[in-house]
């Protein structure tokens, strides 16, 4: 497992991120990113019939690694924040290679994998949420963290409650009022 | 883009997390192994095309220059090599091999690499997807919707062999700059039979992982078993995304195909396809609500000048709508009739209990052919009170047998179907047409019920269709085959000529009857017109080229008809290239017992014993014997042809001791057979008589000779054949010091002889005068 030596180091870096450091985010992204990528193969390569690649499970497991195996001491509220933090900053990058893979042409003339994900419609709604919640950050920082930890980690309400030391209502509560903004403006972006 | 919603946003995000873990796996993995420019069994890698989650795809072609083909090499990627992703890699080739579609996309080799993974070779697809394809075409509503069709028409052949898709998406759709149409990807597809049963929970929820998001159905999503309805629903997606969201008829198609309960979906693949049809051809659809008003509506929409009759002429009206209700009901019946047969068909592949066998292993590997023995019966035992639907089940059971080469079989069950279709449809009905055509072809050609049979289903068919019909057609070309093999080559020929001009060389189901029809048809010109027999051919090698595709499995075998009637006359070279091209096409898409394979095998044989390579006759004849036994067993007409066939090839090059047996084998088997009465079994005699003869063996000679004489007197008299039976019985007497009699023999076998064209090395032997 590489990754800082120091506990205390990762401890600092996921508590810049939550105060919403963006250089602390990209260097977290760069730190938990091969440590996503051995999870994804395990489920890849695990994956059985019934039995789907588990996202969130990945999301999870890769950070506890990030703390060396030993993450009782650190809050497990921070990791999840920060997984979620993490997971939105590569979902939206990914979503956007997606689109300019799209719009510049050079798409493989054959595709014959049954796992290529139609790009398209899927990426431009990834974006979409993005902007969406960038305008609802001024005024409700709040739901932006719910929708980061349901959307874009993954989280259940239960654990979304967890991650943002919120009652379980709250948070099913803030989702809703969320999810009908997000519609909102989404619809309304693309008319 | 505006139908995002609480569940798509989920669905979506899902996905792209998913899309997320799997392409940082691609730029690891798959960036790290380019296998272009390595040849792996015939196949040399180009370039790399495609890669992703379980596979990498690159577009190859031949190694060894045989001839010219482009293909896509699907390998396993590594390190996803475990055993349950093997096994479904090998599952998709077992699938493609089991379809034979032009819009499918056709294996055409298979293999491991040398660690073990697997690979696939398809035909390679120049292409795009369909949204694409129908974007930077601009390609208009009508042409969307033909486009389509043949996606439907292609998942409907795929149902009837009990084949799911799973995954019909845009870019599993590829259309090629001339607007064909290719289904790709049966990666996750699966047959209804359940291969991993017992231990249904596994079936049920196969594939969940592996669906694309957004295009799986609510049923796939839930874990829940997944039947042709599934394939239906991705149908509708894919149409929303070509049409948009959409008001009226189309609205209408899509919900029903989209529909939350896979049972209020279309009940197949063709059901929707006519659907579109009717909506293009401004008929009433059956999606829409069955109100009066509707009905009148598209009535006033497709025949306008209509509207002043209908509003006078209230009788009009009435009769008008009587018609109507009585087409709808019909619609309807067959629509429940269609939905039940397959309900049962899927319950047979998926209720865990007829298959609940004594031994584990057993169950396990359980086939098509034994699910399908089930299947009849449960047929028997639980469906006397629903005639209409056992009879339909024995039909469609039948087709399989007989899609599977087993002709007893279907013929058996094409049988009971049509004792019950009399029964509840009567004679004059489109139901007993189609059984007494299919039965007709069952029956074998010395059976006399055949000819009642077709002709019967001809007068049919022409009074309950109209008269150009390509019902009229089909059912012209069957009996027109029929007589041709019962000898009544003059009628025949007109009438497969006549069924031919009614068809539709674009729909692959006539392009396969007008090719036959083409065929025979040329045999009818003989010797008389090489040209016209060979014209006759090539336009249904053409046919097939354009129907099917120049690589797939119809071509070959019409190249394989094509080759031998060059043989027949005497273009020995193209014809055996045209051998060399398509026999291997044959045993790799067929299997090397398959009488297809077979058969073109012989043919090749034949040409080598034309061309005096008796070498090379020997080998292929030799293995044809061991196949034909192998296959049929050792007492089988198949067998006997071969016995008499090898041992020809043997006498060409001496080795007499070795033939005589031989062709005794093939004698005791047609005696067997033909129950002692008929032409063939002198064959062999005719055979031996020559041998004998050429090493001296006169008496033995004169036996045998004597022998067949007697036995074409009977089964063939004043031919030929009988001719060349005296002349070797005289030749054996001269032999054996006889001149007189023996001369006077051949001398009188010569009349006989003048009613054939006499085979070499005959007319010399027997001293025929030249003309």
């Amino acid at each position: 497992m590489e990754g800082p030596d120091n506990d205390n180091e990762v401890a600092e870096l996921l508590a810049a991120v939550d105060a919403g450091d963006e250089r602390a985010l990209t260097e977290l992204v760069t730190l938990v990113y091969p440590d996503l990528k051995k999870l994804a193969h395990f489920q890849l390569a695990g994956e059985r019939p019934g039995h789907t690649l588990n996202t969130t499970a990945i999301v999870h497991e890769a950070f506890v690694r990030l703390s060396g195996g030993k993450g009782a001491w650190i809050d497990r509220a921070h990791f999840l924040r920060a997984a979620s933090k993490v997971m939105r900053h590569l979902l939206v990058d990914h979503a956007r290679k997606r689109k300019a893979e799209k719009r510049g042409g050079g798409v493989a003339p054959l595709e014959l994998d049954e796992q290529r994900y139609e790009s398209s419609d899927d990426s431009v709604a990834v974006l979409a949420l993005d902007s969406a919640l960038k305008g609802m950050a001024a005024n409700e920082p709040r739901l932006v963290s719910v929708v980061e930890c349901r959307y874009f980690a993954g989280l259940t309400v239960d654990e979304t409650a967890e991650a943002l030391d919120m009652a379980v209502r709250t948070v099913e509560r803030d989702w809703q009022r969320a999810r009908g903004y997000l519609l909102e403006a989404m619809k309304a972006n693309a008319r | 883009m505006s139908d995002f919603d609480d569940k798509s946003l989920d669905e979506i995000f899902a996905g792209a997390r998913r899309d997320l873990f799997r392409t940082m796996l691609d730029d690891d993995e798959t960036a790290g192994e380019d296998l272009s420019g390595q040849s792996i069994g015939n196949w040399r890698l180009v370039s790399r095309i495609a890669r992703g989650g379980l596979a990498t795809v690159y577009r190859a072609e031949r190694a060894d220059d045989a001839y010219d083909q482009t293909v896509a090499f699907k390998v396993m990627r590594r390190g996803l090599d475990t055993d349950d992703l093997i096994a479904r890699f090998r599952a998709e080739r077992q699938i493609l091999s089991s379809l034979e579609h032009p819009a499918i996309a056709q294996i055409l080799d298979g293999g491991a690499l040398d660690d073990g993974r697997p690979f696939l070779v398809l035909e390679y697809v120049d292409g795009e997807s369909i949204t694409d394809y129908c974007e930077t075409n601009r390609v208009d509503e009508r042409d969307r919707l033909i486009l389509l069709i043949k996606v439907l028409r292609a998942l409907h052949h795929a149902h009837r062999y009990l084949v799911v898709h799973r995954d019909v998406k845009p870019s599993n759709i590829l259309v090629s700059k001339d607007g064909h149409v290719t289904l790709l990807d049966f990666g996750i597809a699966k047959l209804l039979d359940p291969s991993a049963m017992p231990g249904a929970s596994t079936m049920t929820k196969t594939g969940v992982s592996l669906l694309t998001p957004g295009y799986g159905s609510p049923e796939q999503h839930a874990g829940e078993a997944v039947t042709t309805a599934s394939d239906i629903y991705q149908v509708g997606r894919v149409m929303s995304d070509l049409l948009g969201v959409q008001k009226g008829d189309l609205g209408a198609i899509m919900t029903k195909a989209m529909h939350g309960d896979p049972a209020q979906r279309y009940a197949s693949a063709d059901e929707m396809l006519a659907d579109i049809k009717r909506y293009l051809d401004g008929l009433p659809i059956i999606a829409r609500p069955d109100t009066m008003g509707y009905r009148l509506g598209k009535l006033v929409k497709r025949r306008p000048w209509l509207v002043p009759v209908v509003a006078l002429v209230t009788l009009g009206i009435a009769v008008y709508i009587a018609t109507l209700t009585i087409y709808s009901q019909r619609l309807a019946e067959e629509e429940a009739l269609t939905a039940a047969s397959q309900q049962f068909m899927v319950d047979l592949f998926r209720s865990p209990d007829p298959f609940a066998p004594a031994d584990a292993e057993r169950g396990r590997n359980i086939t098509v052919v034994e699910a399908l023995e089930i299947g009849r019966d449960r047929i028997q035992n639980e469906l006397g009170s629903e005639p209409e639907l056992r009879a339909a089940l024995l039909g469609t059971i039948s087709e399989v047998y007989t899609s599977l080469d087993n002709p007893e079989e279907a013929r058996q069950l094409r049988e009971e179907a049509l004792q019950l279709e009399i029964a509840l449809y009567g004679e004059a009905s489109v139901q007993v047409v189609d059984s007494m055509r299919a039965l007709g072809g069952l029956v074998g050609t010395s059976d006399e019920k055949a000819r009642d049979l077709l002709e019967k289903q001809l007068a049919t068919a022409v009074e309950i269709y109209p008269a150009d019909d390509p019902e009229v057609g089909l059912s012209e070309i069957a009996l027109g085959l029929h007589l041709n093999q019962a000898g009544d080559v003059d009628i025949s020929k007109d009438m497969l000529l006549s069924g031919v001009s009614k068809l539709d060389p674009e729909n692959a189901d006539h392009a396969r009857r007008m090719i036959t029809a083409l065929i025979v048809s040329a045999e009818y010109y003989g010797m008389e017109s090489p040209e016209e027999a060979l014209q006759a051919v090539s336009r249904a090698s053409q046919i097939a080229d354009l129907a099917f595709g120049a690589d797939s499995l119809q071509a070959a075998l019409v190249q394989v008809r094509l080759a031998s009637t060059m043989t027949t006359y005497g273009d020995y070279e193209n014809s055996e290239k045209n051998f060399r091209a398509s026999v291997p096409v044959l045993e790799a898409k067929l299997g090397e017992d398959h009488s297809s394979t077979l058969s073109a095998l012989n043919n090749l044989g034949y040409l080598y014993s034309f061309k005096g390579d008796d070498a090379k006759a020997e080998g292929i004849h030799r293995s044809l014997l061991e196949r034909n036994i192998a296959k049929h067993g050792p007492v089988h007409r198949a067998v006997a042809d071969s016995y008499q066939n090898l041992a020809s090839a043997i006498n060409e090059q001496g080795r007499f001791d070795e033939s005589i047996p031989m062709h005794r084998s093939a004698y005791t088997i047609y005696r067997e057979i033909f129950n002692n009465q008929h032409y063939m079994i002198a064959f062999p005699l005719l055979s031996i008589a020559k041998v004998e003869l050429e090493r001296g063996n006169a008496k033995a000679a004169e036996m045998a000779s004597r022998e067949a004489r007697a036995r074409f007197e009977s089964t063939a008299p004043g031919t030929f054949l009988e001719g060349v039976a005296r002349c070797l019985t005289g030749l054996s007497l001269e032999q054996q010091g006889d001149t007189e009699r023996g001369n006077a023999m051949v001398e009188s076998s010569h009349s006989l002889m003048a009613t054939g064209n006499i085979p070499d090395p005959y007319p010399e032997l027997c001293r025929l005068p030249a003309e």
